[in-house]
């Protein structure tokens, strides 16, 4: 299974668009896009995932160290497009209050 | 249209071939015929770099010299000695690659023995045993994916008719992963009878909080369970909901308490619910290798069909449910797409 991943720069937040799935296997892909990221700390981080179908613990792993990292920068992490199914796991995990997930404030 | 593919790739790598065989050609004159020996042998270096890219075989790099020697028409011995120095030298880049294959081999060995160290600790130090109870039956099973599991379960006989139990997932893999395990056994270990579920995932949560590293996380479901009244206080670490099987209406119920998985944030508190298992009801708390159980047709486990295989078996022991549900989803499975399973029951049996 693979995973497409696209990086854009926009108001000071990189906005990072991907489709397929996020498991064990395609995560390690997505943590090399987001390690620069998450280092700098420079820019808000929102993750679009309209096109991805499922997370599993591992891909979620990614989510909790790029909060951690950012928070220590002061900056946020949003989370949008995400189905009923990929909420449930961040409901159940508690990082749905951690995070802003499905939020539709779009900063233009 | 892959076929088309494969076969324009094929056609590409043919004329490739062709291009490299030149190439050899051309080295080879440039050595014996036009008296450039030191350009020849630097191109020797940038040639094997590219045939070993192309998974070429020395032999077949022998067969082409060989072939040379009669197209070139070297007769001379002298001459056909001389060439050899070229076949040489683009042959001592196998060399070189090969003990570089020897050396990851020996990584790949090295590596091998720490996960064997991982998963031997796992067997022996963070093993529980179950214990044998009066009124209180108690299956579990727990199956690694591969050689080191994430998931954990620990349970802890007070002998004062408490038990705590914990059920926990540990999202990482390899040896990180089993060392936020023996720090969830010790913590819990520690905390003894006293402590409620939701104060031991605080201070739990506390302890991995500054021990792991980034990406790292653990979902935990945390009980104490009273066998003289058959009343459980529980909270959960962003586990999985658990299950509670009423035998009088045979129906499940889910239940869960809020807070988020261990590791996270640092002040985090979690809600403590009470439930009340009566005689014959059980309570089950998997891990997400269960719940999210990918299918050969690699569509996800239904949560019915779960309930189904412990229905089945509901009046035999809980360690045969657990075996049986054990079986039944390893029939189900996706080849390449396993994961830590472990299953945990109580029984109330009065």
């Amino acid at each position: 299974m693979n995973i497409n991943i696209n990086t854009e720069e926009k108001n000071e937040e990189y906005i990072i668009t991907m489709s397929g799935e996020l498991d064990v296997y395609t995560a390690p892909e997505l943590q090399e896009v987001l390690n620069p990221i998450r280092q700098d700390g420079s820019h808000h981080v929102k993750i679009d995932l309209t096109d991805v179908s499922y997370i599993d613990s591992t891909g979620l792993g990614i989510f909790v160290g790029t909060l951690k990292d950012l928070n220590k920068h002061n900056r946020e992490l949003r989370v949008t497009g995400v189905s009923d199914r990929i909420l449930r796991l961040f409901e159940i995990t508690g990082l749905r209050d951690l995070m802003h997930i499905n939020e539709s404030s779009e900063v233009e | 249209m892959d076929e088309v593919e494969l076969k324009y790739e094929e056609v590409q790598r043919l004329t490739y071939v062709d291009d490299l065989a030149n190439e050899y050609k051309g080295i080879m004159a440039m050595y014996l015929f036009e008296d450039k020996q030191y350009e020849a042998i630097e191109m020797c270096h940038t040639f094997s770099d590219k045939v070993i890219q192309i998974d070429t075989s020395p032999e077949e790099i022998v067969t082409l010299h060989m072939d040379l020697i009669d197209e070139m028409t070297l007769t001379d011995g002298e001459l056909i000695r001389s060439s050899l120095n070229i076949l040489q030298e683009v042959l001592i880049a196998f060399g070189f690659t090969y003990r570089d294959y020897r050396a990851m081999l020996a990584k790949l060995e090295t590596h091998d023995k720490e996960l064997d160290v991982a998963s031997s600790l796992q067997e022996t130090m963070l093993k529980a045993p179950i214990p044998v109870l009066n009124s209180l039956e108690i299956g579990a099973i727990s199956v690694p994916a591969g050689k080191v599991s994430g998931d954990y379960f620990n349970i802890i006989n007070h002998e004062n008719h408490l038990l705590s139990f914990g059920v926990a997932d540990v999202i990482g893999k390899g040896i990180p992963a089993a060392i936020a395990m023996s720090m969830v056994k010790f913590a819990m270990d520690f905390q003894g009878a006293t402590i409620n579920p939701s104060e031991g995932l605080q201070k739990l949560n506390r302890v991995v909080e500054r021990n792991v590293n980034q990406n790292m996380f653990i979902t935990m479901f945390y009980g104490l369970y009273d066998i003289q009244e058959g009343t459980l206080e529980y909270s959960s670490a962003g586990h999985e909901p658990g299950l509670i099987y009423r035998s009088a209406t045979n129906e499940f119920e889910e239940i869960d308490a809020k807070g988020i998985v261990l590791g996270v944030t640092d002040s985090a508190e979690y809600e403590q619910r009470r439930v009340t298992l009566d005689k014959e009801d059980m309570l089950i708390v998997c891990t997400d290798g269960v719940t999210e159980l990918r299918k050969h047709d690699d569509t996800f486990i239904d949560l019915n069909d779960i309930k189904d295989m412990i229905y089945d078996t509901k009046d035999h022991h809980p360690q045969d449910i657990v075996q049986h549900v054990y079986e039944s989803l390893t029939r189900m499975q996706h080849a390449n797409k396993k994961d830590d399973l472990t299953l945990f029951i109580l029984k109330n049996t009065g």
